[in-house]
């Protein structure tokens, strides 16, 4: 049930990209699932209510790109490891303390374990987090900047901006659906190798190190405020049916300069962007789905407002390339 | 020549047709506009962002087929809505290959004819990979403009959606993510697009999703182009029957071997058009005869559906 990847494994040779899921009630299991995820040591000091532990990880060669979903109100020390981790928090609530600072990471932010140990504490939390080797990442900083690599490091776990948000969440979502889904795309090393470095580079970007000095900031704002609210408010009602006005109110501007602030932004419709997020939302949970929970393929796209499964089946493998029975079997 | 400053910051401005983009000095980042006064109407807003040996360059068309090509760089090209053809550029050493995008399209603005989404210079970065996969070797060029199957189609569409992103996002401002970005698209383009380097990744693993006998018959094509081929030739060059070769090329390519031919022909015959040298001895019916088009005014008829223009149009310009 547990997947094999090497703390530290080599980031030169022959990269090979795995994909397993993981499910479990028992929260031991679970412990040594996230100790083996997050590359260190991880110890609890607290467990309130049930525990369920529901996830999948892709790694790819020495990094992985995993999905959690955890039904628990929990308490945990994490140690220092060999590797940083960002993770995208979709839902619940995490709360991390680090070095003296607390943070608070709402639906929709990302967060920078910089991996010198912390106390995290989280309560039904879905989220993706990218697991990256701390010599990956310093290699990759080295590429551009002058610096002595033993004195590479994060100084910070906030975005240093909301375009660094952004950036982040697009370079994830990017990665999974045209790589980490895509067959083609999982076959070949060359798309492989450049998309470690992809990972990498965003990872120092997106968040303030010792290397940030010297490189330019990513230009704001990159998302105009009309498009931002509207995708904000179709990302957090994603479930259910929302109308065109009902976007057009939230984001205060009629529905037609909404979807000429959409079409210029995202390329598509508030409507088509409302979908994608439903597949997206949907393809999550058929990888995540575990085989005693009965769910299904129509079950599953019909949480998501997908009322027709064939049409959903065509959709997705337009978009993932296999079809959604396929991901739901692992 | 008049600028007009497009409401989102793009300069646009009116022109008729692409000009080949000029290499610019290492290290320059800029947006570069390219584009020519031409047919009153017709607007063609392009940013081109152009450094060391990637460019990337958004082109919207108002015009639903404009003329396509450049013949120093790898255009890859999703068409959002309309139909809109590029040109094969050249084929030897130093030149480059176009790659054909019929249809990709997720159906956007029905005012847009087309968005070219990427060119990318021959010569592949450094550190990219490429060199191991043998694309800086002499005589590297690309063998199909299509992907070499639906699944890399997808994955490149997505890569370069996703790279039309961060230039509009001014992003690639950032040299991390211009590195980053260039290995990406190069990559990319190389495990999409069967040639000379990267034959399949992971040979066996099927990368090559088309049959044996579809690539063996289009390698056949290829190299005999200027002979007089038959549909029988190709057939027993593939190594299998005539009604085979052709259902499986109808699977894998859309159109008949003999279909093929011509586009192959035709690609070869626009090349010498853009080539020639109009003060010599060269006439549009000699060449179109070269590749085996003895009517000339079928030919015509038959560029024009794959150009936009006459062959007379190409010739002069």
């Amino acid at each position: 049930m547990t997947v094999s990847v090497r703390p530290g494994a080599a980031v030169d040779g022959p990269l090979r990209v795995t994909t397993a899921r993981f499910s479990t009630r028992d929260p031991d299991l679970g412990d040594a699932y996230l100790s083996e995820t997050f590359r260190c040591a991880s110890e609890r000091i607290s467990l309130e209510d049930g525990y369920r532990l529901r996830a999948a990880r892709t790694a790819l060669g020495a990094v992985s790109v995993g999905r959690l979903q955890l039904v628990a109100h929990e308490r945990r020390r994490l140690a220092p490891g060999e590797a940083v981790s960002v993770a995208h928090l979709l839902g619940g609530r995490y709360r991390v303390a680090a070095g003296g600072a607390e943070l608070d990471v709402r639906p929709g932010e990302v967060v920078l374990d910089p991996g010198g140990g912390c106390q995290l504490e989280w309560e039904d939390v879905e989220l993706d987090a990218v697991v990256l080797p701390t010599r990956l990442v310093a290699d990759t900083a080295l590429e551009s900047v002058d610096l002595d690599p033993r004195r590479f490091r994060f100084t910070g776990q906030r975005p240093v901006s909301r375009a660094a948000l952004e950036h982040w969440v697009a370079a994830l979502r990017y990665v999974e659906t045209y790589v980490l889904a895509n067959p083609a795309a999982r076959r070949s090393e060359l798309v492989l190798g450049a998309t470690l470095r992809l990972l990498a580079s965003a990872a120092l970007v997106v968040f303030p190190s010792t290397a940030s000095g010297a490189s330019p900031q990513l230009p704001e704002p990159a998302t105009p405020i009309v498009a931002r609210r509207a995708a904000a408010f179709i990302e957090e009602h994603a479930a259910r049916p929302i109308t065109l006005s009902e976007i057009a109110a939230t984001a205060r501007v009629t529905p037609r300069a909404l979807q000429y602030a959409f079409r210029r932004t995202f390329d598509t419709t508030p409507t088509g962007y409302h979908r994608r997020v439903r597949l997206e939302r949907a393809h999550r949970e058929l990888q995540l789905a575990a085989p005693e929970d009965g769910e299904t393929v129509t079950t599953i796209a019909a949480r998501w407002g997908f009322a027709n499964p064939g049409r959903f089946a065509a959709l997705y493998r337009r978009t993932y390339g296999t079809s959604p029975s396929t991901t739901l079997r692992g | 020549m008049e600028h007009a400053h497009g409401t989102d910051g793009v300069e646009s401005r009116r022109a008729g047709s692409l000009a080949p983009v000029p290499p610019l000095s290492l290290g320059r980042f800029l947006p570069h506009l390219v584009g020519r006064d031409g047919a009153a109407g017709v607007t063609v807003r392009t940013r081109l962002l152009h450094i060391a040996d990637v460019s990337v360059c958004r082109t919207e068309y108002s015009w639903p087929r404009p003329e396509g090509g450049s013949t120093s760089f790898i255009a890859v090209g999703r068409v959002i809505s309309g139909r809109f053809m590029l040109t094969a550029g050249g084929e030897g050493p130093g030149g480059g290959a176009t790659i054909l995008f019929p249809d990709g399209g997720d159906g956007t603005d029905s005012r847009t004819g087309a968005s070219v989404r990427l060119t990318v210079q021959n010569e592949l970065p450094p550190r990219s990979g490429a060199e191991r996969a043998g694309a800086g070797a002499p005589g590297f060029r690309f063998l199909e403009l299509r992907p070499r199957s639906s699944h890399a189609e997808l994955h490149l569409t997505g890569t370069l959606g996703y790279v039309d992103r961060l230039v509009r996002a001014g992003s690639l401002d950032h040299p991390l993510l211009l590195a980053a970005t260039t290995q990406l698209v190069a990559a990319s383009l190389l495990s999409s697009f069967p040639n000379t380097g990267v034959v399949a990744d992971r040979a066996g693993e099927g990368g090559d999703e088309r049959p044996a006998a579809v690539r063996r018959a289009t390698a056949f094509i290829e190299e005999h182009a200027g002979s007089p081929l038959t549909a029988a030739e190709i057939a027993e060059a593939a190594g299998v029957g005539v009604r085979a070769l052709q259902h499986a090329f109808r699977r894998h390519h859309g159109m008949t071997p003999t279909a093929y031919l011509r586009r192959a022909r035709l690609e070869r015959a626009h090349q010498d058009l853009v080539r020639a040298d109009r003060n010599g001895n060269e006439t549009v019916a000699a060449i179109a005869a070269r590749w085996g088009f003895q009517h000339a005014g079928r030919f015509a008829a038959w560029y024009r559906e794959a150009y936009g223009q006459p062959p007379r149009a190409t010739f002069r310009a």
